[in-house]
């Protein structure tokens, strides 16, 4: 049997394989085994497990077919003048000719272009190291821009020369739980007692809410004592029994 | 601007760019504008391509690359240039079919994927999808007649990689098309052409 190798990731598809078996190995079609090509090729693709490969597949049998039909009309007589069809045998032919040629172009220019890809490979742009140090180009350069590619190049550049956002109007509020207990505590050390509302009432809400965290905290350790007459009102913070050290 | 002030700071900016630059670039950067100082730009460009040529004595050379122009090192110098740095990624890295779909791509732009298929006779989106990743090709519209395919074209990536300066640097497909003799033995193989009896 004629050994197949079908590498499915280099695979070139049918135009591909008629091409080398027909010219580059130099066989005439009536010589090329095509059953065994058939069985080869469905092998190779059982042996590799793979599933999903249909278009691929059925162009390839397409392909046979074709060829195969190609192939009994040299060996069988010529049919009967007047005999049509929707599109003749040599008109099948015709066109899978057509085809070849147009495919053997690109395969051709493929590999000039893998020359010239390679002769250019040799050679080093220096690295767009000041490449983020490039100004942006102004606005009324990138606006109006009808070029698919254009606006997308420049969008790559914005992307690409992101800088993290000016934070620098944002005030930095400095707030933390431990520093509130801290001030509580320094608090109670000096005054035994205070109000929260006359020591935190002008605080930012985030400062006031830490500060009751803070209250609460030492709550639980026994530190403080509160007392609140209503709903929302005034809270009255006296020392409690422990933690006399701060 | 004098002549040898302008060539001095073109140089200076092809030097810093490190990518091809339009001449639309330069006069921007230069405040030029107007056909009388774009021809002097051309012509300082002309005269540092004559000083720097391409794989001629010196380490790096000038060329037009892309729709702009470029500083770049001299290709005789790979070997050395390579025990150092990386060479951008060359094409034999891109699989036979990639190449395929890329010159088909590239000679028929804009393209649908179905009309690729249709001259390669087989699927191509998983070769199509290499190039959309390694930015060789892109999607550039949308077909009016085909349904609304995806259109794909080639990138100035494209260019830059394969040392062209704009598409009309790709050689002629027409050169690329089978021999005469070629296509005779192709037609008598697959037993088109008769045969004296």
């Amino acid at each position: 049997m004629r050994p197949l190798e079908l590498d499915l990731d280099v695979y070139q598809g049918p135009f591909d394989l008629l091409l080398s078996l027909v010219l580059k190995e130099e066989i005439d079609l009536l010589e090329v085994p095509l059953f065994e090509v058939i069985a080869a090729y469905l092998d190779e693709m059982e042996d590799a497990g793979v599933v999903g490969y249909w278009d691929e597949m059925t162009e390839f049998l397409l392909l046979m077919s074709l060829l195969l039909e190609v192939k009994s009309r040299l060996l069988l007589p010529k049919p009967p003048a007047g005999f049509e069809e929707e599109l003749t045998p040599e008109e099948a032919r015709d066109q899978l000719l057509a085809r070849l040629f147009e495919y053997s172009k690109f395969k051709a220019a493929a590999l000039g272009l893998r020359e010239m890809g390679e002769t250019n490979a040799g050679c080093l742009m220096r690295a767009p190291a000041s490449q983020k140090r490039r100004r942006v180009a102004p606005l009324e350069d990138i606006v109006g821009t009808e070029d698919a590619m254009s606006l997308r190049e420049k969008l790559a550049y914005l992307v690409e020369n992101r800088r993290p956002p000016d934070t620098s109007h944002l005030a930095l509020i400095k707030v933390e739980l431990q520093r509130q207990i801290r001030i509580v505590r320094g608090m109670l050390a000096r005054h035994r007692r205070f109000s929260f509302n006359r020591v935190f009432g002008s605080e930012p809400p985030l400062v006031q809410a830490l500060s009751v965290f803070a209250l609460l905290d030492l709550l639980s350790r026994g530190e403080v004592r509160v007392a609140q007459r209503e709903l929302f009102g005034d809270i009255v913070v006296t020392a409690g029994d422990v933690g006399k050290t701060a | 601007m004098e002549a040898g002030v302008l060539r001095q700071n073109i140089e200076a900016l092809l030097f810093a760019a490190g990518e091809p630059l339009p001449v639309e670039t330069l006069l921007a950067a230069l405040s030029l504008s107007g056909p009388l100082e774009r021809a002097a730009v051309e012509a300082a460009l002309e005269s540092l391509a004559l000083e720097f040529p391409a794989g001629g004595e010196r380490g790096i050379e000038l060329v037009r690359l892309a729709g702009g122009w470029a500083f770049r090192t001299n290709p005789l110098c790979r070997t050395a240039v390579s025990a150092l740095f990386e060479l951008p990624e060359d094409s034999s890295r891109l699989s036979a079919a990639a190449m395929e779909c890329l010159s088909i791509v590239a000679y028929l732009q804009p393209v649908t994927r179905p009309q690729i298929a249709e001259v390669r006779g087989v699927n191509s989106d998983s070769p199509m999808r290499t190039l959309v990743d390694r930015e060789l090709i892109t999607e550039v519209g949308r077909s009016q007649s085909g349904g609304g395919a995806v259109l794909y074209g080639t990138t100035p990536r494209f260019e830059a990689i394969f040392g062209l300066a704009g598409l009309e640097d790709l050689p002629p497909l027409e050169g690329f098309a089978l021999g005469e003799e070629q296509k005779d033995e192709l037609r008598r193989r697959l037993g088109l052409l008769a045969t004296p009896d």
